[in-house]
């Protein structure tokens, strides 16, 4: 299948290998991968803000340049910025966009599309991990997505999945973790406490790993590797 | 920890700091009260076949419901009044006080009971009651020792959930008790002190859990019994409610109270529902001889005419309280607002829109949709927060902080802006350099740099794919 | 204010109010609000009831047994307001303007539920609400037929029960009074009665 990158910002400008890793593993999985070079981003951080016009500018040019490569299907490694568009963005550009009505209904979250096309991806963790995976709100509660993350990390041999507080919001909330600091990491402190018997730490939304990973390097936890659904399903599956 | 800030002449900010900057017992009272009653919320939703389809059920009955509510008001008030009760259209906090006042004031009361009622805490009753030298006196266990302690209720369904026992025991030592930190002995001390007072009372004031048009019923719900006290014991009572608690039948109030009890304490079905038709009836021996219903709109109609009229569909139930993961820092007191936690981020800054601080109060949230998850009428609380943030921005919001967005969407819709703006996240910048918004990231975590080149340079350069 | 503007201002509200906000609009009401359905169980009501009346701190007891249980909680005085159940000598019979003082109250329900361990009280001359409330002890006669499987049972058919309009005061009482406030600790009888006997006829 021709599949569009959605790499999203964070992606781009902070955690590039994260967008490798996940168009490693799409063309891994059989295939065809692009990278629309127009888009930027989906414009959350000022809808989040309440900033909508703005919010919609940066959105459309996005969706503009995915829309132009007309591909079978977008990915993303990201849940929220998924919802951002799949969800929220008829309220800012309107369900009768042309742009939108081509991306909306073919993007993915990774592991969504993973779940259909790509499900005979397996692999084996070398030395074997007992992975915590993150819930992102967006993705489990938007989205829905709980259950197919998990199964893309069942199918790789070396991985144990650990028991801890999944569900509840790590405090990052976009501009909220620099509007209110002091909550944001109060929140991920009470995330983490939870996070005592893994050794690494996996989730599928860049920017909540962003968040954690910068509170337990802070805390002096480098021991817990932070590591992105797709980092860790390429390392799986390297040939 | 200090006194309990309050919202005038402070910062959303301010007063999560003052609630995370205690000795983090308020942290630990949170999260055992919290953890109870949600997992309680949970195991009651298990009992019912198909707890999702009435949630949304429930949804679009308060939905309809709240868009005819002049009908089902008028309607409501026609019954009440037929049942031998007065009904008051209160516009304003200050009418309805007024109100209250009067009767007391026409019974000549000295002292009136009150059962939990957030109504009343929001027109500020009780102030004005004492002001008129009428003693009102908090009946709710939790209520009553906010009362004594001169602090407000902290959680709709736990006032106190933040008070050790040995608090409890300070703040009753304050009325004659004597004993240990016994939470039997401390109620047996309450029953005794408090009954006495229900028998000397002249006037019960109760909240409005719902209202069924149908029948001009109101319906009280309680579980110590203080809300049965207060329409049973006292001559007068004065019931107040919020004017979107309408209901139109009996059946839709079934679907309700069912998810009422659930949803707010966990249990199948609320320990007392008083379902209260007019005053006594000739013959009867007890029961108010007045009954005077009080209709508050008092900001309500302002949410009614907006996009977020969904919160009126609130049963005010407090799980979305016990399932966010802010309040759960912060707790009630640090919202600076009689409603706290996501319901009240959403209707603090609409109902008190003469409050510049209470604006911000959408900010209180990470917008994790927790709230909207557990909320049993399934009110988009996290939507309703966005719509809050967008209307604190539309009115005019902060300027630097308008510029700065503008300038950002400037640049970031065209990709070689974005290219260039995004360029310096490579650099490993000192924490004293960053600007403001790293600064503030920086206190607690590490600043994320980029290792390498971005992703659409390395996918230039043929970098990505093997 | 007068009901009438007051009700304008909500009308005038309605007719100028936008879309709802957000990407999730409510469906359409149903035509008929459905009932609460609760898990299948397949047990006698009777049984269902004594379980669920044990789950909330209540006990289902018999006519024989309610001597017992009355000495048990040392009950010396009582009100009682029906005569389906009768007082064992050993206690003393108070007039109902003397419910201040008794130790239980004796009143009949018109329905119960089994689900939830949910007894109906409906206010009359006959039955006083102080009874049920103010002793420390609630003994409340239920006839057979008159249990039903869940409050909805009730509640959904408050229309025809009382055709001619509803009680002053029905009360749904589910087990004892109690409350959680201090330090998350569940305490029976704040101020209504601390144990509840069921009497099923």
């Amino acid at each position: 299948m021709r599949v569009g990158l959605f790499v999203t910002c964070l992606v781009d400008l902070l955690c590039p290998e994260v967008g490798v890793a996940t168009a490693r593993l799409l063309q891994r999985a059989g295939h065809q991968v692009e990278f629309p070079e127009g888009q930027t981003c989906c414009g959350q951080p000022a809808f989040n803000s309440g900033y909508r016009a703005e919010a919609a500018g940066v959105l459309h040019q996005t969706l503009r340049a995915l829309a132009a490569t007309d591909a079978e299907a977008y990915v993303a490694p990201a849940g929220s910025c998924t919802t951002m568009i799949r969800t929220f963005a008829a309220e800012l550009v309107g369900d009768d966009d042309p742009d939108l009505r081509v991306v909306a209904p073919r993007l993915f979250e990774l592991s969504e599309f993973l779940a259909s096309h790509g499900s005979a991806l397996a692999g084996r963790l070398e030395p074997p991990r007992r992975v915590a995976y993150h819930d992102s709100c967006h993705m489990l509660r938007e989205l829905g997505l709980a259950r197919e993350p998990r199964e893309a990390l069942g199918r790789v041999a070396g991985v144990e999945l650990a028991d801890w507080d999944s569900e509840r919001c790590c405090g990052f909330g976009g501009t909220f973790s620099m509007r209110q600091p002091e909550l944001s990491v109060a929140m991920a402190d009470e995330k983490l406490r939870t996070l005592a018997s893994a050794d690494t730490l996996c989730g599928a939304d860049p920017s909540c790993l962003m968040h954690m990973r910068g509170r337990l390097e802070r805390i002096g936890r480098e021991e817990v590797a932070v590591r992105h659904l797709a980092e860790l399903l390429e390392e799986a599956t390297r040939p | 920890m200090s006194a309990v800030p309050s919202l005038t002449g402070t910062t959303l900010r301010e007063r999560e700091r003052w609630a995370l900057g205690g000795d983090g017992r308020l942290q630990s009272a949170l999260r055992r009260t919290t953890d109870n009653l949600d997992g309680r919320r949970r195991r009651g939703l298990d009992e019912l076949e198909d707890p999702e389809t009435l949630r949304q059920t429930a949804r679009s009955l308060r939905t309809a419901a709240v868009a005819r509510l002049p009908e089902l008001l008028g309607r409501l008030a026609d019954r009440v009044q037929a049942a031998g009760g007065t009904v008051f259209f209160a516009a304003d906090a200050e009418e309805a006080r007024a109100h209250v006042l009067g009767i007391c004031a026409r019974r000549g009361a000295k002292l009136a009971v009150k059962s939990k009622s957030m109504v009343s805490e929001e027109i500020e009753l009780g102030a004005r009651l004492a002001e008129a030298g009428i003693e009102a006196l908090e009946t709710d266990l939790g209520e009553w020792a906010q009362q004594l302690d001169g602090e407000p209720p902290a959680h709709i369904l736990g006032p106190a959930m933040h008070k050790t026992p040995a608090d409890w025991v300070r703040v009753l030592g304050t009325v004659g008790y004597d004993g240990d930190e016994s939470a039997p002995a401390m109620t047996a001390f309450a029953r005794r002190t408090l009954r006495d007072k229900f028998h000397a009372a002249d006037v019960g004031i109760t909240g409005v859990n719902l209202a069924v048009a149908e029948s001009g019923t109101l319906v009280i719900v309680s579980n110590e019994g203080n809300a049965r006290m207060s329409s049973t014991v006292p001559p007068v009572q004065i019931a107040l409610m919020g004017m979107e608690r309408v209901v139109a039948d009996w059946a839709e109030a079934d679907l309700l109270l069912a998810l009422l009890g659930r949803a707010g304490a966990g249990v199948s079905f609320p320990t007392y529902v008083s379902a209260i038709t007019g005053p006594r009836r000739p013959r009867e021996r007890d029961g108010p001889q007045e009954l005077h219903l009080v209709v508050l709109d008092n900001g309500r109609s302002r949410i009614l005419a907006g996009a977020s009229r969904e919160a009126l569909n609130c049963i005010r139930c407090g799980a979305c309280l016990n399932a966010c993961p802010v309040y759960r820092q912060i707790g009630g007191h640090a919202y600076g607002s009689v409603y706290s936690g996501p319901i009240g981020a959403v209707i603090s800054p609409l109902l008190l829109d003469d409050v510049p601080e209470a604006a911000e109060l959408s900010h209180a949230s990470s917008l994790c949709g927790a709230c909207w998850a557990a909320c049993p009428v399934g009110i988009p609380l996290h939507e309703l927060l966005l719509e809050g943030r967008r209307r604190e921005a539309a009115g005019g919001g902060d300027r630097a902080e308008r510029a700065a967005w503008r300038a950002w969407a400037q640049a970031w819709s065209h990709p070689r802006l974005y290219g260039l703006t995004g360029a310096p996240a490579r650099a490993r910048i000192p924490e004293r350099l960053l600007p403001p918004p790293l600064r503030e990231w920086a206190r607690g975590r590490t600043v994320p740099h980029r290792a390498g080149a971005t992703f659409r340079a390395r996918w230039r350069r043929g970098e990505v794919l093997e | 204010m007068e009901r009438q503007a007051f009700l304008a201002v909500l009308e005038r509200a309605l007719s100028a109010a936008p879309p709802l906000a957000g990407a999730h609009p409510p469906p359409p009401p149903p035509d008929v609000v459905p009932r609460v359905g609760w898990r299948p169980d397949p047990r006698p009501l009777a049984e269902r009831f004594g379980e669920a009346l044990r789950g909330v701190g209540a006990r289902l007891i018999t006519v024989a047994e309610l001597p017992a249980a009355l000495g048990e909680l040392e009950v010396e005085r009582a009100v009682l307001t029906t005569d389906r159940l009768s007082l064992p000598p050993a206690v003393e019979r108070l007039g109902l303007e003397r419910v201040r003082e008794a130790d239980a109250g004796v009143t009949e329900a018109v329905a119960a539920c089994a689900a939830t361990g949910t007894v109906v009280l409906a206010a009359s001359p006959g039955e006083p609400r102080a009874v049920s409330l103010l002793p420390r002890v609630h003994v409340v006669a239920v006839e057979r037929d008159g249990l039903v499987e869940t409050p909805g049972d009730v509640l959904r058919d408050l229309g025809g029960r009382y055709a001619g309009g509803l009680p002053s005061a029905l009360t749904f009482v589910t087990g004892p009074s109690r409350s959680a406030d201090i330090g998350g600790e569940l305490v029976m009888g704040v101020h209504g009665p601390l144990a509840v006997l069921v009497v099923l006829l």
